[in-house]
């Protein structure tokens, strides 16, 4: 780290003590409105600081899975590749994934939820077969033909 | 009751080229269909195209299936025909370290009957994507 970015990290951590005691005041004399206006303040210099890239041992610990699964993932497109030697990826594209991961582990504690949510997938796998949509249509639109088998 | 069955117009050339065995089971599930109607089916799908329409899965043969619309005068349209291998492992390329992924490889058996009506709870259409992409590749 140079010593430009070392002052502009030591620059973004007093935003942020200072927006967080903000916050803490808010909070405590009732303003909800002030507080979530000071917390948007953190969002910013949060975006402001953040790296624009993140190893594999990272972003494996962000998301709370092994180094080969974060690296099959990124095969799969799953987060974007910001280099090839030394690894990085994208740090929003492993923040985006572990937002969802986080809400797909939510909707698991809920069953109903779940179970719904893997027949749906399920379907949507069926349907992305080779003319599987297309048939759909097909059949919804009525353009339909005679079933002669021989 | 009867019902007719008919073939979607760009379903027809797959239903043609069915051969040997997969052609008899075909013949057999489209004679099922026409006597018995929505029991005849496997499984209830969401289209997912927006619709209200009952829609199900039918395995007729291996991993041979078929999509079918039960439309109005009894009439039940044949969508697809093809192959499809839904019993991936997902216990391979890391998929089990995210523990609840460990749901994804379940049976279809598990899916409501043809003749229910489905869940009408909205999909979360991101975490669909989201499964299907963290889902391991066919082996």
């Amino acid at each position: 780290m140079t010593r430009r970015e070392q002052r502009a990290l030591a620059a973004g951590f007093i935003t942020l003590e200072d927006t967080l005691h903000r916050t803490e005041d808010a909070l405590q004399n009732g303003s909800v409105k002030q507080a979530l206006s000071e917390l948007q303040e953190t969002q910013h210099t949060v975006a402001a600081m953040r790296p624009a890239t993140i190893d594999v041992a990272q972003a494996a610990v962000a998301l709370g899975v092994s180094e080969p699964t974060v690296r099959a993932w990124t095969r799969r497109g799953l987060m974007v590749l910001a280099s090839e030697q030394p690894t990085m990826l994208t740090f929003s594209s492993v923040v985006d994934l572990r937002h969802r991961l986080q809400r797909l582990r939510e909707t698991a504690g809920d069953t109903k939820r779940w179970q719904s949510l893997l027949a749906a997938a399920a379907d949507q796998r069926e349907l992305a077969e080779p003319g599987a949509r297309e048939g759909l249509a097909d059949a919804l639109a009525g353009n339909t033909e005679p079933l002669i088998l021989t | 009751m009867t019902f007719t069955v008919t073939v979607a117009a760009r379903a027809k050339p797959r239903v043609k080229a069915l051969r040997g065995k997969a052609k008899d089971k075909f013949a057999e599930a489209v004679n099922r269909l026409k006597h018995e109607g929505c029991a005849a089916g496997d499984y209830r799908m969401r289209a997912s195209d927006g619709s209200e329409a009952h829609m199900c899965g039918l395995r007729f043969y291996a991993d041979w299936r078929m999509h079918i619309v039960f439309a109005e005068h009894n009439e039940i349209i044949v969508a697809w025909v093809g192959q499809h291998n839904d019993e991936e492992n997902p216990h391979v390329d890391g998929a089990a370290d995210v523990p609840q992924l460990a749901d994804i490889g379940r049976r279809r058996e598990d899916q409501p009957p043809c003749c229910d009506e489905p869940d009408k709870a909205p999909i979360d259409q991101e975490l669909a994507d989201l499964i299907n992409a963290l889902r391991p590749p066919r082996q």
